[in-house]
């Protein structure tokens, strides 16, 4: 399969009280053609700002500062905020977990919808007009023809959610990022719209960075998955893997807190204490004050990534010294 | 649990919102259910079915448009009993009365950092509640207010800090130190712990069980997070477009559910196990109805997969299938 995303030791840093802290400390995975990978990780760990980052959509008091990122075999670290604004919807997109935040509410869904097939796309209004329709049935929404003269509000977040899927996958971008796209979704509705992404997935030729909170959901949408915690990479595998054998003691973790709606009798486990704030420096592993595992190595050194097995990726100094 | 009291009974509870142009949001209909003392009680639905108006409803924050809300709790001195020897119906009280109730019913909110004062440190926040309902002595409620915070898994040290050097889990914390303070017997809480991370969110599941325990505390827990409410709650209620839909024991519920609208929304659950995904799987298709114009006969017959030809047309009643196992649809007549 084909790399559509190379992320590199990726170093991105936040100016706070005049000082830079880093918020992502160097991170790399890659995202191949027809893959979806989900990001996973509390809330704070870095996966906005892991996709902001990719976006170049990152807030005034924030940069890349180093590391390099390759879509499509071009490296985008490089290139000036105008370059990259073009590249936006055209080779990446982006849907949000409100997508009231990403559609013009004085604008009508038909507009939206064609303006970019005109813009990037180069196509005549009626052309682009019938492609919406299409692409409106490709996500199932109802009436297609009928929504096209309604406003966001007048819809639901389920119908909002699908219109914006359609929107980003109308101008076949190489690489789709979804930001908790089901997290403000009821459980019915949110079912419908990872079955529609799933179902999608075949029509894309696109890889997709899908970010959850949900472990549940990653089971439902993911190929692989990336754990993050506190800036870190500290796990990656194939879904499988990091769902049922995790070997981090963070996603181990994660995987134990949230009750489960099949378990008999579930015991939930807390992880002790909270994620460090950003500008706390911790020596050793970052995790290691809430760590049942913690030694005193953990304490000193920072873990090196090691892979586990191929294709699962564990930053723990526990891990390698069982598997030797 | 060997006898249990009923501590709240709802008799019919509804609720409408007016809004404009002569519309009505039937936000209620005849919510009828007993809530025992010491129990955690759970209540699920999509968002909009009622959860949050049933618990504001119960506490006399909204006026309920009919029906009754008896609270076995307490006597209160000049007020008749309602029902039995000393029920207080909660819908019947002035003002000044539910005051005195409001000790012993108590809410804590979904947002943490919204129901906290930014100006005020978590201590002055907390001893304020002292300081409205008692006339302990100054360093009673500092005290007091010291203990509270080392009980919800505070140190002694936040006394002093405001809300923007709290986390989200915190905060949390600080909200239910305010709502236990004056020993309550019932608490609602409203999508209290679904804000928070997961690693937060069972810290303070466990903090919630352990008040419970310890204080033989009535929870009135509200969730959109049915696995939280199959892990943490003895009973559950499930909603639909302000309607019972099911009642039942938690295990009884997860193991058996009858209403379609229960199979539905367990069904559609992420659950963390990979599982081949070009299987079929069963999706409930639609959206919820509006409130303001709901359906006819049953609220649920225009997305449930058992639909019959009676459906559209009758409401189905509230029946108990077997034991404390209470189902509203004509499969079940
Ligand atoms: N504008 C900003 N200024 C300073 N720090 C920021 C800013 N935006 C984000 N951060 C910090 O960067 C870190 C990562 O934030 P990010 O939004 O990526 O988290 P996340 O993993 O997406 O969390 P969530 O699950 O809550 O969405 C956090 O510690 C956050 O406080
Ligand atoms: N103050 C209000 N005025 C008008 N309608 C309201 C008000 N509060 C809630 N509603 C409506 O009542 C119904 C139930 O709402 P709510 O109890 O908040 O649902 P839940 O907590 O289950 O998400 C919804 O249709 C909602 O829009
Ligand atoms: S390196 Fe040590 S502290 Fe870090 S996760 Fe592994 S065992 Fe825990
Ligand atoms: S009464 Fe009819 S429509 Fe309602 S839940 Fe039962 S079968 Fe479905
Ligand atoms: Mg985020
Ligand atoms: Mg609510």
């Amino acid at each position: 399969m084909e790399k559509i995303l190379e992320v590199k030791d990726l170093v991105t840093t936040f100016r706070i009280a005049k000082r830079e802290y880093p918020v992502l400390r160097g991170i790399s995975f890659d995202i191949h053609r027809r893959e979806t990978v989900c990001m996973v990780g509390e809330s704070g760990c870095g996966k906005s700002v892991t996709a902001l980052s990719i976006m170049d959509l990152l807030p005034v008091n924030a940069h890349v500062a180093s590391g390099s990122i390759v879509l499509d075999g071009q490296e985008l670290t490089t290139l000036s905020h105008r370059a990259r604004n073009a590249l936006r919807g055209e080779k990446a997109g982006m849907i949000f977990q409100e997508p009231m935040t990403a559609l013009n509410p004085l604008l009508t869904i038909g507009y939206q919808l064609t303006e970019g097939l005109r813009y990037h796309k180069r196509l005549d209004s009626k052309t682009a007009r019938e492609l919406a329709v299409q692409y409106l049935k490709k996500v199932g929404v109802a009436n297609p023809v009928e929504r096209l003269k309604q406003f966001p509000f007048q819809l639901s977040g389920g119908l909002r959610q699908r219109i914006m899927i359609a929107l980003v996958m109308s101008l076949q971008p190489s690489l789709i990022i979804a930001d908790e796209p089901t997290t403000a979704l009821d459980v019915t509705i949110q079912k419908q719209v990872l079955a529609l992404l799933n179902a999608l997935k075949k029509d894309m030729d696109a890889g997709i960075l899908f970010i959850t909170h949900d472990l549940g959901v990653v089971a439902e949408i993911a190929d692989r998955v990336v754990v993050l915690y506190s800036g870190m990479k500290v796990e990656e595998g194939p879904v499988e893997a990091i769902i049922g054998a995790p070997r981090h003691p963070y996603t181990q973790g994660l995987l134990h807190a949230v009750p489960n709606v099949d378990a008999e009798d579930f015991v939930i486990q807390a992880i002790p204490g909270t994620l460090p704030h950003v500008t706390e420096e911790i020596r050793g592993c970052r995790f290691h004050p809430r760590c049942p595992y913690a030694t005193e190595r953990c304490r000193q050194e920072t873990p090196v990534e090691i892979e586990f097995v191929p294709g699962h990726r564990v930053a723990c100094w526990n891990v390698k010294e069982s598997a030797r | 649990m060997s006898e249990r009291h009923v501590i709240l009974e709802l008799k019919k509870l509804k609720k409408y919102f007016p809004i404009k142009r002569g519309l009505v949001v039937h936000a209620l209909e005849d919510i009828s259910v007993s809530i025992y003392e010491g129990e955690k009680f759970g209540v699920v639905g999509e968002s909009g079915c009622g959860k949050s108006t049933l618990g504001r409803t119960i506490l006399q924050l909204y006026p309920p448009t009919s029906g009754a809300c008896i609270y076995y709790g307490r006597s209160l001195e000049g007020v008749s009993p309602a029902c039995g020897e000393n029920g207080i119906d909660l819908t019947k009280l002035r003002p000044q009365e539910m005051r005195v109730l409001r000790r012993d019913m108590q809410i804590v909110f979904q947002d943490p950092a919204a129901s906290l004062d930014p100006r005020q440190t978590v201590g002055s926040t907390i001893e304020e509640v002292f300081k409205i309902n008692t006339d302990y002595a100054p360093s009673v409620r500092k005290e007091k207010t010291l203990v509270l915070l080392e009980k919800v898994g505070l140190k002694r040290e936040h006394f002093e800090y405001y809300p923007h050097q709290l986390s989200g889990g915190q905060k949390q914390r600080v909200g239910i130190a305010r709502a236990i303070a004056l020993d309550p017997k019932f608490v609602v809480l409203d999508e209290s712990v679904s804000a928070l991370d997961v690693s937060i969110q069972a810290q303070i599941l466990l903090l919630l069980e352990a008040l419970n325990r310890e204080k033989n505390l009535t929870y009135f827990f509200i969730t959109h997070d049915l696995g939280v409410v199959k892990y943490f709650c003895d009973r559950v209620l499930v909603m639909y477009l302000g309607n019972v839909c099911e009642l039942a024991p938690s295990k009884v519920l997860f193991r058996s559910p009858l209403h379609p609208y229960t199979v539905s929304l367990l069904d559609a659950v992420p659950r963390p196990v990979v599982h081949d995904r070009a299987q079929k799987e069963r999706i409930l298709e639609g959206e919820v109805p509006s409130a303001i114009a709901p359906p006819p006969g049953c609220p649920f017959h225009t997305r449930c997969p058992r639909r019959m030809l009676l459906c559209s047309k009758e409401k189905p009643e509230l029946r108990e299938i077997e034991e404390g196992h209470f189902v509203a649809c004509h499969v079940y007549a």
